[in-house]
């Protein structure tokens, strides 16, 4: 191989591994700049799953939805992109319809939030362990699961989010792409993430 | 140490040789002066700094669980960055210098290196837990470094690499066609290099994706089991043909895709006799009509020209597929396929695999073969006698069978295959 071939192509392997990772990057740091931002409630799961390491496995109340507490549309299927049209009018967004596909125009104090409906169940079969037996159940997956803290302090924050007192701060843009901004324990901001 | 063991080794041989008359003085004397250039013992620091590469990238990658709160994100992101490039730089001036094994290392340094970058950028960004995209970033990252660079490290890296994307995603619902583009482009580079290892990746890449689609290949047409058995016996046997072909049309590594392909075919095959679990519902004639006719065109189309097969070669080739589904007819739902049935037939497999080896001249197939046979004998030991003799018969009666079997494997696998060619040696330096 000659000296040129060598220079060149591990700069072309450089430049190119190098604009990967700065569009990791970049593309979080457009997000976290978005002026759109919604407190979102988390819920409890299974306590043999929830702590892996240093980081917290985060479950968001929206993550489970029943028709006859929002808008369902009926065109739904598993796997597929939902989206959440969220209302931030309370200190924690709440959801109001899910749709299949964008929402296009949103109204003045609301949100969209894109998550993958892992499954749902109701209408065709019903079930019978809520109180609304014709429900259907949406079972969503938001892609802001994971949030990495200070070594140490997993254990604290876990104790909180079962409390049901940890609230986690989104950046959206109208897409729906939502990127963690910090954490909230009973009302208060406690983790801030910085750009930079 | 192997290459000091394997020159002491030569050296005692070159001189028997030489007494022999086999190898001439002045052979012998270039063959020591090629020992002593340091190409054999040059390899031991090359592995050791290849390991202490892997040690490094799992330094990197610990640092993921590591609290590095108290610096910032800007520090952070400067400090992955510089290591990563500093690790290129070292790879740009060790290969300049010529120093190949450790312009590799650094690569390979380089690759890990990227990767632990991804996983600690998405720590630092919270980023979802998309495993699968990652790794395919990771992947992409070390393919175009084997391309730029023609590295070898690299190319390993990311067929390893490509291969764990594959696996995370094959247990969906859906055909991973996806993987075929990167294995496609690392294969063209394995070939374009000539390097062995990556060659081999490249067949077990494919194998495993292959395998890995059964199920959904299976669920896509609504296959019962033995239906999808047959139908990887018969592309597995497709492209066996097809290497068999590419063999005789002078490519390159298809006699070593031929091994791959045929000890697949045969592991499926045996695993057909024992797939008690299988039931035998969804069996029907459709994969029969189909892949019978379509492998004996394939052969006949492929192999028609090749004079050391026979038409005998191309109707066997053709009643592979057969088989999984004939075991799916004939089995009984409670003890699974009927021994007497697929035993002969597993039987005739082996000695047909021996003397289509021995005429291609292939040591590989006549082994298999071999190897087929006595496993079969021995599946058959267990299986018949196995319930009928108490324990010290039948662990003695297997013994003495094992070593019966060993001799007569032996005896028949020296007659199969052509003599050494060291009598062409003799009379060619014999004075």
């Amino acid at each position: 191989m000659t000296r040129t071939r060598i220079i060149i192509g591990i700069t072309v392997a450089v430049l190119f591994q190098t604009t990967i990772l700065s569009q990791m990057v970049l593309g979080q740091v457009r997000l976290l700049n978005s002026p759109i931002e919604a407190v979102l409630k988390t819920r409890p799961v299974d306590p043999r799953d929830i702590f892996r390491g240093d980081y917290v496995i985060l479950n968001y109340e929206m993550e489970q939805l029943r028709s006859d507490q929002v808008e369902i549309a009926d065109n739904l299927k598993a796997d597929q992109d939902i989206y959440i049209v969220l209302s931030l009018t309370s200190p924690y967004a709440t959801p109001l319809k899910v749709l299949a596909s964008p929402p296009g125009q949103l109204e003045a104090g609301q949100a969209v939030i894109r998550g993958t409906l892992n499954w749902f169940d109701g209408g065709e079969n019903p079930t019978t362990d809520t109180d609304c037996i014709d429900c259907k159940n949406l079972f969503i997956n938001l892609p802001i699961d994971s949030y990495f803290v200070p070594e140490g302090t997993g254990t604290d924050i876990e104790e909180y989010r079962n409390e049901r007192a940890l609230g986690v701060i989104v950046a959206l843009n109208e897409d729906g792409d939502a990127a963690i901004k910090g954490l909230m324990l009973d009302g208060r901001k406690v983790y801030d993430e910085p750009l930079f | 140490m192997w290459g000091s063991l394997y020159t002491k080794r030569l050296t005692q041989d070159l001189d028997q040789w030489v007494a022999k008359g086999w190898v001439t003085s002045d052979n012998a004397n270039a063959i020591r002066a090629s020992l002593d250039n340091g190409h054999a013992a040059s390899r031991l620091p090359t592995i050791i700094s290849i390991l202490g590469a892997i040690l490094i990238g799992f330094a990197a990658m610990a640092f993921v669980a590591a609290n590095w709160q108290d610096m910032s994100k800007a520090l952070r992101l400067g400090l992955l960055f510089a290591a990563m490039g500093a690790t290129y730089g070292i790879a740009i001036w060790t290969l300049l210098k010529k120093w190949t094994g450790f312009g590799e290392t650094a690569l390979l340094i380089g690759t890990g290196l990227f990767g632990a970058n991804i996983m600690l950028i998405g720590q630092m960004y919270h980023l979802p837990s998309d495993f699968s995209a990652g790794m395919l970033a990771w992947g992409l990252g070390a393919a175009v470094t084997a391309w730029a660079v023609r590295s070898r490290s690299a190319l390993i890296a990311s067929q390893l690499i490509f291969l764990s994307w594959f696996f995370n995603d094959v247990f969906s619902e859906t055909l991973q066609l996806t993987y075929l583009l990167p294995w496609l482009a690392t294969t063209v580079l394995a070939f374009r290099i000539n390097w062995a290892p990556a060659k081999h990746m490249t067949m077990l890449g494919l194998l495993a994706w292959l395998l890995g689609n059964v199920p959904v290949l299976t669920d896509m047409f609504a296959l019962g089991p033995w239906e999808a058995l047959t139908t990887v016996t018969f592309l597995l046997t497709l492209a066996w043909i097809a290497a068999i072909w590419g063999e005789a049309s002078g490519f390159p590594f298809a006699r070593t895709a031929q091994a791959y392909l045929s000890i697949s075919v045969v592991v499926v095959l045996w695993f057909t006799q024992v797939a008690d679990e299988l039931v035998a519902s969804h069996t029907t004639l459709t994969a029969l009509a189909l892949t019978i006719p379509l492998t004996l065109a394939a052969a006949t189309f492929a192999l028609r020209n090749i004079p050391q097969l026979k038409p005998l070669d191309i109707l066997a080739f053709g009643a592979l597929p057969a088989l999984p589904l004939l075991a799916g007819f004939t089995m009984n739902e409670e003890s699974g396929p009927v021994l007497w049935i697929m035993a002969p037939l597993i039987l005739g497999l082996s000695i047909w695999l021996v003397t289509l080896g021995a005429r291609q001249l292939n040591r590989f197939l006549v082994n298999l073969g071999f190897a087929a046979f006595g496993a079969e004998a021995l599946f058959l030991y267990f299986e018949t006698f196995g319930t009928l003799l108490d324990t010290a018969a039948f662990f003695l009666i297997g013994g003495v069978f094992l070593i019966a079997g060993a001799f007569l494997l032996q005896r028949m696998r020296q007659r199969t295959l052509p003599p050494p060619p060291a009598s062409v040696a003799t009379e060619e330096v014999a004075p």
